[in-house]
C-alpha cells in the first residue's frame, strides 16, 4: 500500500492529489490518501481528511508520500520505511510561505530520501521502484535531550 | 519543578513529543498545553499516557489582539492552578501569549524554534525572543539570525 498524507495545515494542496488520482489507475497496488483540508477528493483510490492518529496507516504502507513537515522526522525516527516529500509552495497558496520547501532540500540532504518540487516528477515508474528510507542520526536529538536533563537537574536543585 | 509545555498542533507539538520523552522529563511534574481541531481518542488525551493536557480550540490569533489577550488570560488561569514554575514553548503563534503571561508571573521561560526553519528565521520565535529567559535554535547557523542570546544545544535532526 502506499499512503499519501497532507497534514493539518489549513491550506489547500490539490496539486499532489490531483496527480496521485491520474497515477492510481496505472499501477496495481493500493494508494490511501489523508486530505487534510484540501477539498479534491481522487477518485482512484481511497481517501479520508482526518484520523486521530496515523500509525496504523503508516505501519502498513510500503511507501509513504508526504508533505514536507517535521511529522517525516517522526516518521523516519519510528518507521525504517521509504518516502518521498513534496514540498507545500507559496505560489500555489499551498502554504503561507516557502519553509516547507528549504526543509524537505534540508531533509533530503541529511537523510537521503527524495523531494519532489514539480509533481510531474512523480510517475507510476517511480512510486512501483522506489525503496529509499530516511536515515536518521540521533545523535543531535540526543544532544539536545541531555541538555535538558541536566538543565531540568539544575533547576530542580535551585528550587 | 513544575513545567507547562506550550505549542500549537501539528509539527510544533510533535517535536515536543519528540524532544520530551518520559526519560527527559524524570520526576518532574509537567502538563501541555496544545491545540486541536480533530477529535481525540482517549490514548491522546494524556501526554506521553502521563502528563495532563489542555487544548485550546485551533485559532488563526494573528493580527487579533483580542484573541492574543484572552488566549493569554487563559493561559495565566492555567499556570497559577498548575503551579507552573517553567513553560517550555516551541511555537506557533500560541507561543507568544505564552511567553508573554509567563513574564507577568515570573515564571522561567524557555523557547525552543522550529527545526523545520533552516536558512530564515520565523516571526513567533522573533516576537517570543524578548520574552525568552533561555532561546534556542535547532541548527547551529540558526543562533546569530536571532541574537546573542539564542544558542544552539542540539536538535532533532
Amino acid at each position: 500500500m502506499i499512503f499519501v498524507t497532507v497534514g493539518t495545515h489549513p491550506e489547500q494542496f490539490d496539486r499532489l492529489l490531483r496527480k496521485i488520482d491520474e497515477i492510481a489507475p496505472k499501477i496495481s497496488e493500493k494508494i490511501i490518501v489523508q486530505r487534510g483540508f484540501t477539498r479534491y477528493h481522487p477518485k482512484n483510490c481511497e481517501s479520508f481528511d482526518f484520523k486521530p492518529n496515523l500509525d496504523s496507516y503508516y505501519r502498513k504502507a510500503r511507501l509513504v508520500i508526504a508533505q514536507s513537515a517535521t511529522s517525516l522526522i517522526e516518521f523516519a525516527i519510528k518507521y525504517d520505511k521509504p518516502v518521498i516529500t513534496v514540498p507545500r509552495q507559496k505560489r500555489f497558496r499551498e502554504h503561507i510561505n516557502d519553509h516547507q520547501v528549504e526543509f524537505a532540500e534540508f531533509f533530503a540532504k541529511k537523510t537521503g530520501v527524495l523531494t519532489i518540487i514539480n509533481v510531474n516528477d512523480l510517475t507510476p515508474n517511480l512510486l512501483k521502484s522506489y525503496k529509499k528510507k530516511a536515515k536518521i542520526d540521533k545523535r543531535n536529538l540526543y544532544k539536545l535531550q541531555n541538555y535538558f536533563k541536566s538543565l531540568f537537574d539544575r533547576m530542580s536543585k535551585i528550587k | 519543578m513544575n513545567i507547562a509545555f506550550i505549542s500549537s498542533q501539528g509539527g510544533h507539538v510533535g517535536q515536543i513529543k519528540l524532544i520530551f520523552t518520559n526519560k527527559v522529563i524524570g520526576n518532574k511534574k509537567a502538563i501541555l498545553i496544545t491545540e486541536s481541531s480533530n477529535p481525540l481518542s482517549p490514548k491522546e488525551k494524556n501526554f506521553n499516557n502521563k502528563y495532563k493536557t489542555y487544548f485550546f480550540k485551533k485559532d488563526n490569533l494573528r493580527f487579533n489582539p483580542i484573541k492574543y489577550l484572552t488566549t493569554m488570560l487563559k493561559l495565566i488561569k492555567i499556570y497559577k492552578k498548575e503551579k507552573i514554575d517553567t513553560i517550555i514553548t516551541n511555537g506557533a503563534q500560541i507561543s507568544i501569549p505564552a511567553v508573554i503571561g509567563a513574564k507577568f508571573l515570573g515564571i522561567r521561560t524557555l523557547f525552543i524554534d522550529t527545526v523545520i526553519r533552516v536558512k530564515t528565521p520565523n516571526w513567533s520565535a522573533r516576537a517570543c525572543y524578548p520574552f525568552s529567559d533561555i532561546f534556542l535554535v535547532q541548527h547551529s547557523n540558526m543562533a546569530r539570525k536571532y541574537g546573542k542570546k539564542a544558542k544552539y544545544v542540539g536538535g532533532i535532526l
